[in-house]
């Protein structure tokens, strides 16, 4: 039984430590606790999980104690999971025989994502046909406004965790505001919108008046998407929406 | 190759695009199963992860990862799935590997769980011997380039053992102690 600890009086630092204390993984990666290890390394440990969804079921793990995934470094995240390759590998040849025909690399990160303690584990499971496993992800229908409204949700935190993101070409027009007060030359951008502008209003007419759109198209192309695209994209890398 | 739904995706300009580096593209599912589900894959076509080389493997789950963190910042939610579904016994989708990251709430519809069994102490011990017998290059790396030569460092210690003063270089107590 674990005794109450209050741990209103306690340092960050010390809880986590505490923590690590009472964490099975931890024990196992030092040893303490045994277990069936298939793999160990300065970083990482790969033992068969005792209660398996499935015949060769292994759980591998940082050594160091991290709650969930995120909060690892790069170095070790990429590590696992190069490794959580090779585990993949060794059960496809280990179990061919027994007909196993490919892999499931798991994570979840948090309670609701099917975490069971709080030691961050990737699970490698052999599959077989229909071992009736609940690990196929499912397919939903979805409309173009839900997956833009979760794109306006998400894109400002994926620019932030990984230093950059997919631009959108329509962007520059909600940007453009909030450019008005950086140093990038503003007017010339405006300028080529005005331009562009224009071409579009020139091309209604030249649908009226029949003007040759082989010159319309070469005028279109003297002005690149992609420059003003970039003067854009300069005021982003500065920190500025 | 053009018969590839993902490389399909890769080589052009779309919407559903979040991320994009030389290595991997990230785009929101267009059928996913829960709202947010993003998918990440190797732009380079590769159908099973066993043929992805280490250092793509290592990039690819890194922007999962990151991914990820996100999620948790930006939608709300309490939990995120990162899983890879692979061969089709597995439930992979593509003739590409795919990463699914998926975020999670309390009480969403999503099973994506499995009933733990029993395994006894002989089962275990025979499937210990069986995967460590397979397992002889596990932890061996590819790498993108060869290594670099590493300089040796001996020269350097020379240099440094001028610097010092006689006395402090451990050869030169060494020798002194012979008779």
């Amino acid at each position: 039984m674990p005794e109450e600890v209050d741990v209103s009086n306690m340092t960050p630092e010390q809880i986590a430590e505490m923590q690590k204390q009472q964490c099975i993984f931890c024990h196992i990666a030092s040893g303490k606790v045994p277990s069936k290890k298939i793999y160990e390394d300065d970083k990482c440990i790969a033992i068969l999980d005792i209660n398996p969804a499935a015949r060769g079921h292994v759980l591998l793990f940082p050594k160091e104690h991290y709650p969930v995934m995120a909060l690892a470094p790069d170095e070790i995240v990429g590590h696992i999971f190069a490794i959580a390759k090779g585990i993949s590998n060794v059960m496809l040849k280990a179990f061919k025989n027994e007909g196993v025909q490919g892999t499931t690399i798991f994570l979840g990160n948090g309670v609701s994502a099917g975490q069971k303690a709080p030691h961050t584990i990737v699970h490698i499971i052999p599959r077989k046909e229909g071992d009736n496993l609940d690990l196929a992800v499912p397919e939903n229908k979805t409309n173009k406004e839900s997956l833009l409204d979760i794109r306006k949700k998400i894109i400002q935190s994926i620019k932030n965790t990984l230093g950059s993101c997919y631009e959108l070409e329509e962007e520059p027009k909600i940007t453009e505001k909030s450019n008005a007060d950086n140093n990038i030359d503003i007017t010339k951008v405006k300028d080529m919108l005005v331009q562009k502008d224009k071409e579009g209003q020139d091309a209604d007419k030249a649908k009226d008046t029949g003007k040759n759109k082989e010159d319309l198209k070469q005028d279109k192309e003297s002005i690149s998407l992609d420059d003003i695209k970039d003067l854009f994209n300069k005021g982003c890398k500065d920190g500025r929406m | 190759m053009g018969e590839c739904e993902i490389c399909n995706i890769v080589h052009k300009k779309s919407k559903l695009k979040i991320y994009e580096d030389d290595t991997v593209t990230a785009i929101l599912n267009p059928k996913p199963s829960v709202p947010g589900h993003v998918l990440v894959f190797t732009k380079k076509h590769y159908s099973i992860i066993e043929q992805v080389p280490d250092y793509e493997v290592e990039k690819l789950f890194n922007v999962a990862n990151k991914i990820s963190k996100s999620m948790f910042d930006s939608l709300g939610i309490t939990g995120t799935n990162i899983i890879l579904n692979n061969g089709i016994p597995a439930g992979q989708k593509y003739p590409h590997v795919v990463v699914n990251i998926i975020p999670r709430t309390d009480n969403d519809a999503l099973k994506l769980e499995w009933i733990p069994k029993k395994a006894d102490e002989s089962e275990l011990s025979t499937v210990e011997l069986l995967m460590k017998e397979n397992s002889a290059s596990l932890g061996i790396k590819e790498k993108e380039k060869a290594a670099p030569i590493e300089i040796e460092s001996k020269p350097e210690s020379i240099e440094t053992s001028k610097n010092s003063r006689p006395e402090d270089n451990m050869l030169i107590k060494q020798l002194r102690r012979i008779p």
